[in-house]
């Protein structure tokens, strides 16, 4: 079965400047795949050239098979793409701009009307229908544009930090949608600079930096390949000088470091041998008042995989 | 103005015309008759022309004279012009710089709108507003004929000709926007279409009032060639402007040449046309009789004709383009066929030679009945053909040539298109100026081989007069640009077998991707 976003071997430069260099991963149906880095590593050239709008030096995309190197108008009618900033038309009610761009995608007749009901309706645009586009907050342009990707109801949706610049209700409103969408059995490819909210919604991430690609998979199997042990927290009344001692003579234990006020360690063990592990501190006479297992979330994954390198 | 009928089903005559309009004539229109400017500018000369009329039918006495009918109906014709000349135009530019102030460019690539239909769409909707404007003006117009003292077929010859102009300064308005997205430079292009536009506007009214007082026939021999050679050299400009503005909205990989080089093509078999039915017309109808310097002079015309698109061709970026590769033909034969044809620069020498070799067959063979009565080979206009051949062969070739390894990048590109034109007026200026630090005042008078309007007078004039010196210099200088073109054209023809052999690569890679996908897409 074909991929419904398959990134192969892509490179572009610009001058002396690599900004993709050998960037390969895949996104399927239903999927929702984050596309993590900082500023300037690459992620909004990568998703232009998946868009079609730019060309790879080298290597090529293929959406359900189709390469944006010589089929450009069968990509660009199985895709949507919300880049990370875009205009909305002067004098333009919010109707009229998604009509203009279901013209745009040719849809005709009563198929026109009738996408134009549903992205409305599932976007909740329905009341802002007379309203001019130029007068739309920034969270209802977001939608406003989600709308006008959705139109042709595109296979594969790439969305370029379409986030940014939400107040917290249009971002949970925004995610709502997004795992609709991936229910539909649409490919989403998503950058984001909020990773707490990536984690909640993604079920795999590409990570990138100075144009190359750091990590790519399962969120779950790239955490695992990071940290494959547990992290404990633990804070104890009697200091962290004697629990340091006790942890250090415990089977399992490793690399024990202090974190806030407490210590933090590698455990390697499962429920019980977390509770044995206490039940020790406990009888060791520590008093311990914090003992927690450390969650490792796509921050943590984003941070011990990147450098901070800016190109 | 609602917009909820979007949501509704149409009547039965809408539906059908409904899906075949262009959807960005369609947002252009919505978006003008909502904007202000449309709205202050239509309102403004409906005002105006209504208060100028007005006080020009006041000022007419008992009985109303010609010239008084004359001067109405002029100005009425001249705020016309304004609208549909001067508006318009601008309306139409403003339209395309919005795409890219108001950030809407990228979404419009992705929608999948080919760059000819958003050209096309802002050309109509252009032309929408032309004939409101028109519709409004009807009314005074037709008070200026009931009048009865202008000729029907004056005032069809002025307003043809100002839709006609309309339609031009529209589309020279758009390919002028398309030509750079920075703000400081589109405001000296709308600075440059503000000149253009007010010499077409300035003399609109004094022109109609000469037209209508009729000191000539409009089928007058002369009048129609006139009129021929201005529509024709319109049509072309407005193709040529089309093109451009769809090759500059184009990606930078895609196809931005082989359109403009068939209409090149296309402009020259026009020429030739014309220069047939110009050896039938002018014996028939200016009762005269063609001569060998008269075709010589066509010859001349077509070759200038040739070079000035040429100028585009030659300064190409030399490689074809990554989507451009994928479909060279795969056969080897068809290949070189279609190369003059491809974008690049070495295969922009290729059509010039192409081209030029055919216009100078052409005059040989148009020539010959008329040599029998000649002095020489070389009288009558012959060395000035060939003088300016290899004229064009040295401007075109040897700066381009020099420049081809540089071309990629876009600066030096527009450098090179500008200096190619710049040199003729340098070599014919540079060697005066140091002719007047040697004191040497056949220099300074400009009589010398570097410039061109010198020696092809001289050519034309007195053939014989002219010493083997100029044809040596000319000769070795063009025969320079050819042999530093050779290795480019080689290398041209290198590259296009080279994307055979990556079209049948990717072509391998592509069946070996859809076998490895089981095939899903193909089935699709």
């Amino acid at each position: 079965m074909v991929a419904a976003l398959e990134v192969e071997h892509l490179s572009k430069a610009f001058g002396s400047l690599k900004a993709v260099d050998d960037v390969s991963f895949s996104v399927d149906r239903g999927e929702i795949y984050g596309f993590i880095g900082p500023n300037g590593a690459g992620k909004t050239t990568t998703m232009r050239i998946c868009s079609t709008l730019m060309l790879p030096d080298s290597g090529n995309v293929h959406i359900e098979g189709y390469s944006v190197l010589d089929e450009p108008r069968k990509v660009r009618a199985r895709l949507g793409f919300m880049p990370d900033s875009f205009g909305a038309y002067a004098s333009t009610t919010v109707l009229e701009y998604l009509d203009f761009f279901a013209r745009a995608y040719g849809l005709k007749g009563e198929q026109r009307r009738r996408s134009l009901r549903e992205v409305m309706d599932f976007t909740s645009l329905d009341p802002l229908a007379e309203k001019l586009t130029t007068a739309l907050s920034k969270g209802m342009k977001q939608r406003l544009c989600l709308a006008k990707t959705l139109l042709h109801d595109p296979a594969v949706l790439i969305l370029d930090e379409p986030a940014s610049g939400l107040d917290p209700r249009a971002r949970v409103e925004l995610r709502e949608l997004i795992k609709a969408l991936a229910v539909m059995g649409k490919a989403i490819l998503i950058s984001s600079h909020i990773l707490t909210e990536l984690s909640e919604i993604c079920d795999g991430v590409a990570i990138i930096e100075a144009g190359s690609l750091q990590a790519t998979g399962p969120v779950d199997a790239i955490v695992r390949g990071i940290r494959p042990h547990g992290e404990i927290y633990v804070r104890c009344l009697a200091g962290n000088e004697p629990t340091h001692r006790l942890l250090s003579e415990l089977p399992g234990v490793d690399r024990v470091r202090e974190v806030r006020e407490g210590l933090a360690f590698d455990f390697e063990g499962d429920h019980d041998a977390q509770a044995d592990l206490l039940r020790r501190l406990v009888e060791g006479g520590l008093k311990p008042i914090e003992f927690a297992t450390e969650e490792t979330d796509l921050e943590d994954v984003f941070l011990s995989l990147t450098e901070g390198k800016v190109q | 103005m609602s917009s909820e009928g979007l949501l509704t089903r149409p009547g039965f005559l809408w539906r059908v015309v409904e899906d075949r309009l262009n959807p960005v004539l369609v947002k252009e229109v919505r978006q003008a008759l909502r904007g202000r400017f449309f709205r202050v500018a239509f309102i403004c000369t409906l005002i105006a022309v209504t208060l100028v009329g007005a006080m020009i039918v006041a000022n007419m006495g008992q009985t109303v004279s010609a010239s008084e009918v004359r001067e109405y109906f002029a100005t009425v014709f001249a705020f016309l012009v304004i609208a549909v000349v001067g508006l318009v135009p601008f309306s139409t530019f403003t339209a395309m710089g919005a795409e890219w102030e108001e950030n809407t460019y990228d979404l419009l690539t992705i929608s999948n709108l080919r760059p000819r239909q958003v050209v096309w769409g802002k050309l109509l909707a252009s032309g929408v507003q032309t004939l409101l404007y028109f519709s409004v003006f009807t009314p005074f117009l037709v008070l200026a004929f009931l009048f009865r003292s202008i000729d029907i077929q004056g005032v069809a010859f002025l307003l043809a000709g100002a839709l006609g102009v309309s339609a031009l300064a529209s589309t020279v308005a758009l390919c002028l926007s398309t030509f750079s997205r920075v703000r400081f430079v589109r405001a000296i292009l709308l600075a440059a279409l503000a000149g253009l536009l007010s010499m077409v506007v300035i003399p609109a009214g004094p022109m109609a009032h000469e037209v209508l007082r009729g000191p000539f026939s409009l089928m007058a021999p002369r009048v129609i060639l006139i009129t021929v050679v201005l529509t024709l050299q319109g049509i072309l400009l407005l193709a040529f402007a089309f093109l451009t503005a769809c090759n500059m909205l184009a990606h930078p990989e895609e196809n931005r040449s082989t359109n403009m080089r068939l209409l090149a093509g296309a402009a020259l078999l026009v020429g030739i046309g014309f220069c047939w039915w110009m050896t039938w017309f002018v014996p028939t109808h200016l009762s005269g009789k063609v001569n060998r310097d008269e075709v010589m002079g066509m010859g001349m015309a077509l070759l200038v004709a040739i070079s000035v698109p040429a100028i585009f061709f030659v300064t190409e970026r030399e490689s074809l383009g990554r989507r451009v590769a994928l479909r060279v033909p795969r056969g080897l034969g068809l290949a070189a066929l279609a190369s003059p044809l491809l974008p690049g620069g070495s295969r922009g020498v290729l059509l010039w030679m192409v081209q030029a070799g055919l216009v100078t067959f052409l005059v040989f063979v148009a020539q010959t009945p008329y040599s029998a009565g000649s002095k020489g080979f070389l009288d009558d206009g012959m060395a000035a053909y060939l003088a300016l051949l290899l004229y064009c062969a040295t401007y075109l070739l040897l700066p381009s040539a020099v420049l081809a390894p540089y071309a990629s990048n876009g600066r030096l590109r527009a450098a090179a298109r500008l200096l190619i034109p710049s040199m003729v007026l340098l070599c014919a200026f540079l060697p005066s100026i140091a002719g007047f630090f040697l004191r040497d005042h056949k220099l300074m008078a400009g009589e010398h081989a570097g410039n061109p309007f010198h020696l092809l007078e001289e050519l034309w004039e007195r053939p014989s007069h002219v010493g083997p010196g100029p044809w040596l210099l000319l000769g070795g200088a063009a025969g320079l640009a050819l042999l530093l073109n050779l290795r480019r054209l080689w290398v041209g023809f290198r590259e296009l077998g080279a994307a055979r052999t990556s079209r049948a690569r990717h072509e391998d890679r592509r069946a070996a991707y859809l076998a490895r996908s089981g095939d899903a897409v193909a089935q699709r």
